[in-house]
C-alpha cells in the first residue's frame, strides 16, 4: 500500500507542475492578449512519469508480495521519477515568465516572481530537512495566494479587460483615423488631377472666347477652381501632419526672402480689398536662420491670408522680431547666443473672434459665426495646419481678439541663428535689390574672352549665359562630358565651367579626359567645377580632385563674375564697361544645340512677383537671384517645363529598373533645377530621394516618388498655365 | 538492482508523531482549501466561468492529501516494521 501511495504522490507532483505550467502559460496568454499552447514535450513528459511509475507498481508489488520485503526507488531511478519531470515543468514555467518579463507590468511581475521565490524555497527547505515536517506544499499555497490576491481577485480581471477593451478601442480608432487620413490624401490627390485639367481647358476658353458671357463663366470656374486646389492642398498638407509623414526640412535660410515673398503674395491677395498692408522687421533680427524656410512661409503665409480674407477695411500688420528667450519661472529671461525665439505677430482690423470661440479656433474643418462668414471661403484647416507646424517647430501660438475690432496672432518659434548679421532696415534692403537689378552693369567686360559651359540642364546654361551675357564673353556651351570633349580638342578657351554630376561621364572623369587629350589645346586651361555639394570644405575636395575652383549651384551672379574674372587673362578684361551692353544672346552664345532666343512670354517683375504669390512653396527672390532678371527666369521656367515630361519618364524608367545611381542622377537634376526657379519645396523633396538613392534606400524612394513626380508635373502645370507657355511651346516644337 | 530500488526499513511511528511530522502540510491545506472555497465563492457570485487557477488549488489540494497520507500510512498500519 505504501508503494502505490508513494507512487500516487510522485504522480500527484508531476501533475501539480504541469498545471502550474499550465496556469503560467494562461495567464500569459490572458495578460498579454496571445495564444500559445503547451509544447507536446510537457504533456509527453507526464504520461512518461506516469508509464514509469505503473512499471514500477508492475515490478514492485509482486516483488513486494514475493519476497516479504518492503522496497522503494532508488539512485537515478529515483531521481528520473521524483525531480526530473517536474524540475522541467517548474523550468519551462519559469523561462515562460522570464521571457515575457518586459511585457508584464511590474505588479504582475513582482506577483509571479514571489509565488515561484516561495514554492521553491519551500521544496528546498523540504530537501533540506528530509522527510518530516511535510512543508513542501505549504509554500506553493502561500504563493498561490500572493496570486490570487494580486491578480486574480476579480476587480483586477475586470480592470484589465477593460484596460484591453480601451486598447482595442484606441487601437481601432487609430486604424480608423489612419483609413481616413490615408482616404482623404488619396482623393485630394485624385481630384487635384481632374481640376487641373479643368483649369487648363478653361485657360483656353479664356484665351480664345470673345463672347463677354462665356468669359464671365469661365472667370467663375477659375476663381472656384482655384478656391477648390487651395483647399484640397490643405487637405492633402493636414493629412500628411495628421499621419506623421511631414519631415521637417531644416536648411539655412534667409529671413527676409521669406517676409518679401510673403508680401508679395499678400498685395496680390489683398488687391481687391482696400487695406493697407504693414511690413516691420525688427533691424536687429539675423537674417540667416536655420529652419524649414517653405513651412515658415506657410505659417506667416496663412496667418496672413486669414487676416486679408477676414478683415473688410482698415489695415494688415505683419511684424517680425525677436522675443526674449523662455526662462524658469521667476527669473529673468536668458540671452543665450547660437538661436532667437522668433515673434511673428499679425495684426488686423477685421471681424475679431468672439472669446467663446477663440478655444475652437485651431481645431480641424471648424468655422464659426458663419451668418457672417457664410460669404468667405475655406475648409477650416488653415489654422489647423499652422498650429500643427508650429507645434512640429517646437514654437507656440497665442490669439488675442476684440469681437469687432480685430484680433493679433502671434507666432513664436525657437530658431538656430547660422549667422548673426542683422537683417537691417527692411524696407531699404527691399528697395536696394530691387534698384540693383534694374541697374546692374557688369564689373568687367571681355569680348575676347572665350570659355565653355558644361552642364547636362539646358536651364542652368540658359542661366549661366544670361549671367555672363553683359560681360560680352563669347560662351559655348555643351550638355555632355563627351560634347564637351569634342569642344576642348581644338578650340582653345580661357575657362570652363563643369558640371560634377551628369549622367554618363561625370565631371570628374571628363576633366582628367581634357587634362589628358594628345595634342588638346585646354589641358592647362582652368576648369571650375559646378556643384551643389556645399558642405565642408567643398572647395579643398575640389581642388583635390583636379579643379582649378570651385561654384556652387545654384549659380549667384556676383560669384560667377568674380570667378571669371579671376581666371580670365588679365589682358583680356577690360574696365571700360559701355553704357549700353549687348542684350542680344545670339551675338556671343554658340549652344551646341544651335538654339538662338527662345520665344516667351515677358511678364513683368511685379506679374512674376504676383505669379509666385500664388503658391506659398516658391520664393521669388531666390529665383530671382538665381535667375538675374525676370525675362531669363521666364526662360529657364520654359525650360524647365519642357524637360519636365522626359525627365518624369526617365525617372520611372531608371526606377523600374532599378538603375539607383542613375535614378539619383536625374533627382539630383530635378532638385538643382527646381531650386532655380524658386521651387524649394520641390527641390527639398527632391534633395531628401537624392539622399535615399546615395544610400541605396530604395523603400523609401519607392514611397515618396510619385508624390514627387505628381508635384513636378502639377508645378509645370501650373507655370504653363500661369505663364501662358502652351502657345509658346507648341511654336517651339513646331519649330524644332 | 540496486540501481532501482533498495530495501528499506519503515519505522512505526505512534499517532502523535505522525501528526506532527504531516501537521505543517495539514495547515497548508487549510488555507489551501480556505483559498478554494474564496475563489469559488467569488467565482459562483460574478458568475463566471470555471477558473484554470481553481483547478490548481485543486491539484496542489489533492497533492497535499496524498503526501499526508503517504508519511501518515505507517502509522495506522499494523504492518511490521521489516518485511
Amino acid at each position: 500500500m505504501i508503494c502505490i501511495l508513494q507512487a500516487l504522490t510522485l504522480m500527484c507532483n508531476t501533475i501539480v507542475s504541469y498545471m502550474f505550467a499550465a496556469y503560467v502559460l494562461y495567464f500569459l496568454n490572458r495578460t498579454l492578449r496571445e495564444s500559445s499552447r503547451m509544447p507536446f514535450i510537457n504533456r509527453a513528459v507526464v504520461v512518461l512519469e506516469a508509464v514509469l511509475l505503473t512499471g514500477w507498481l508492475i515490478y514492485a508489488v509482486p516483488y513486494i508480495r514475493r519476497t516479504n520485503t518492503l522496497i522503494r526507488p532508488t539512485g537515478l531511478f529515483y531521481i528520473l521519477i521524483a525531480f526530473v519531470v517536474q524540475v522541467w515543468l517548474m523550468l519551462y514555467a519559469l523561462i515562460l515568465i522570464f521571457r515575457k518579463r518586459e511585457l508584464l507590468g511590474s505588479r504582475a511581475q513582482i506577483t509571479v516572481f514571489t509565488t515561484f521565490f516561495l514554492t521553491i524555497a519551500a521544496v528546498l527547505i523540504q530537501a533540506v530537512i528530509g522527510r518530516a515536517p511535510v512543508i513542501n506544499y505549504l509554500g506553493a499555497t502561500f504563493g498561490m495566494f500572493v496570486f490570487y490576491f494580486n491578480v486574480e481577485t476579480p476587480d483586477y480581471i475586470r480592470l484589465t479587460e477593460t484596460m484591453q477593451e480601451l486598447e482595442d478601442a484606441k487601437r481601432e480608432s487609430d486604424i480608423a483615423s489612419e483609413s481616413k487620413s490615408s482616404f482623404l490624401a488619396n482623393m485630394s490627390h485624385e481630384i487635384r488631377t481632374p481640376i487641373n485639367a479643368v483649369l487648363g481647358m478653361n485657360e483656353l476658353i479664356l484665351r480664345e472666347s470673345r463672347d463677354e458671357t462665356v468669359l464671365g463663366y469661365a472667370g467663375n470656374i477659375e476663381r472656384a477652381g482655384n478656391n477648390l486646389l487651395a483647399i484640397i492642398n490643405d487637405i492633402l498638407d493636414y493629412s500628411r501632419i495628421e499621419s506623421g509623414r511631414l519631415d521637417l526640412n531644416e536648411q539655412p535660410y534667409n529671413l527676409s526672402s521669406v517676409i518679401n515673398d510673403v508680401h508679395s503674395m499678400i498685395l496680390f491677395r489683398a488687391a481687391g480689398k482696400q487695406l493697407e498692408i504693414g511690413i516691420r522687421v525688427n533691424p536687429q533680427i539675423p537674417d540667416v536662420l536655420l529652419g524649414d524656410e517653405v513651412r515658415i512661409r506657410q505659417i506667416v503665409t496663412n496667418l496672413m491670408n486669414n487676416a486679408v480674407k477676414y478683415t473688410n477695411e482698415g489695415e494688415v500688420v505683419l511684424e517680425v522680431g525677436m522675443a526674449p528667450h523662455p526662462s524658469p519661472a521667476g527669473e529673468a529671461p536668458v540671452q543665450e547666443e547660437g538661436w532667437i525665439l522668433l515673434e511673428i505677430t499679425v495684426r488686423d482690423t477685421g471681424i475679431g473672434i468672439r472669446k467663446e470661440d477663440l478655444e475652437k479656433l485651431f481645431r480641424k474643418f471648424e468655422r464659426f459665426d458663419m451668418k457672417r462668414n457664410n460669404t468667405i471661403e475655406g475648409a477650416g484647416l488653415g489654422l489647423a495646419i499652422t498650429n500643427n507646424l508650429v507645434d512640429l517647430m517646437g514654437g507656440t501660438i497665442e490669439v488675442e481678439s476684440a469681437y469687432g475690432e480685430g484680433s493679433v496672432f502671434t507666432v513664436r518659434i525657437p530658431q538656430p541663428v547660422v549667422n548673426p548679421a542683422p537683417i537691417g532696415n527692411f524696407e531699404d534692403a527691399f528697395r536696394r535689390s530691387a534698384s540693383r537689378r534694374t541697374d546692374y552693369r557688369p564689373s568687367f567686360v571681355a569680348p575676347a574672352a572665350r570659355l565653355l559651359v558644361v552642364d547636362d540642364s539646358d536651364m542652368n546654361l540658359i542661366v549661366a549665359k544670361k549671367i555672363l551675357e553683359p560681360t560680352r564673353v563669347l560662351i559655348d556651351t555643351a550638355m555632355s562630358g563627351l560634347k564637351a570633349l569634342a569642344m576642348t580638342q581644338d578650340t582653345p578657351y580661357d575657362l570652363i565651367f563643369l558640371d560634377q554630376r551628369m549622367p554618363g561621364m561625370d565631371g570628374e572623369e571628363t576633366l582628367r579626359y581634357i587634362r589628358n587629350q594628345a595634342e588638346g589645346v585646354n589641358r592647362e586651361t582652368p576648369v571650375i567645377c559646378l556643384t551643389a555639394d556645399a558642405v565642408g570644405d567643398a572647395r579643398g575636395r575640389y581642388v583635390q580632385k583636379g579643379f582649378t575652383d570651385y561654384l556652387s549651384k545654384p549659380v549667384d551672379g556676383e560669384a560667377i563674375e568674380q570667378i571669371v574674372r579671376q581666371y580670365l587673362p588679365a589682358e583680356k578684361i577690360s574696365e571700360e564697361v559701355p553704357e549700353e551692353v549687348p542684350s542680344a544672346q545670339h551675338d556671343t552664345v554658340r549652344g551646341e544645340d544651335g538654339r538662338g532666343k527662345k520665344d516667351v512670354p515677358k511678364l513683368t517683375e511685379k506679374a512674376m512677383r504676383s505669379l509666385y504669390g500664388k503658391d506659398s512653396s516658391l520664393s521669388f527672390r531666390n529665383a530671382l537671384n538665381n535667375c538675374v532678371d525676370t525675362e531669363t527666369l521666364q526662360e529657364v521656367i520654359l525650360e524647365f517645363c519642357r524637360e519636365a515630361p522626359g525627365m518624369i519618364a526617365e525617372i520611372e524608367a531608371f526606377l523600374k529598373e532599378d538603375q539607383i545611381r542613375d535614378y539619383t542622377v536625374r533627382i539630383h537634376r530635378v532638385k538643382s533645377s527646381s531650386r532655380t526657379i524658386g521651387a524649394m519645396q520641390l527641390s527639398e523633396d527632391a534633395r531628401f530621394l537624392e539622399e535615399c538613392g546615395e544610400r541605396n534606400d530604395t523603400d523609401a524612394i519607392r514611397e515618396k516618388t510619385p508624390q514627387l513626380i505628381e508635384d513636378y508635373r502639377a508645378l509645370c502645370a501650373f507655370f504653363e498655365k500661369e505663364l501662358k507657355l502652351s502657345d509658346a511651346l507648341d511654336r517651339e516644337e513646331k519649330r524644332s | 538492482m540496486d540501481i532501482w530500488f533498495e530495501q528499506v526499513t519503515i519505522e512505526k511511528l505512534s499517532l502523535s508523531a505522525a501528526f506532527q511530522n504531516i501537521e505543517v502540510s495539514v495547515v497548508a491545506m487549510l488555507f489551501n482549501f480556505l483559498l478554494l472555497m474564496i475563489v469559488e465563492t467569488q467565482r459562483i457570485r460574478q458568475r463566471q466561468e470555471p477558473m484554470v487557477f481553481s483547478f490548481v488549488l485543486g491539484a496542489i489540494l489533492f497533492a497535499n492529501a496524498m503526501t499526508c497520507l503517504y508519511v501518515f500510512w505507517p502509522a495506522r498500519t499494523s504492518e511490521p516494521e521489516t518485511r
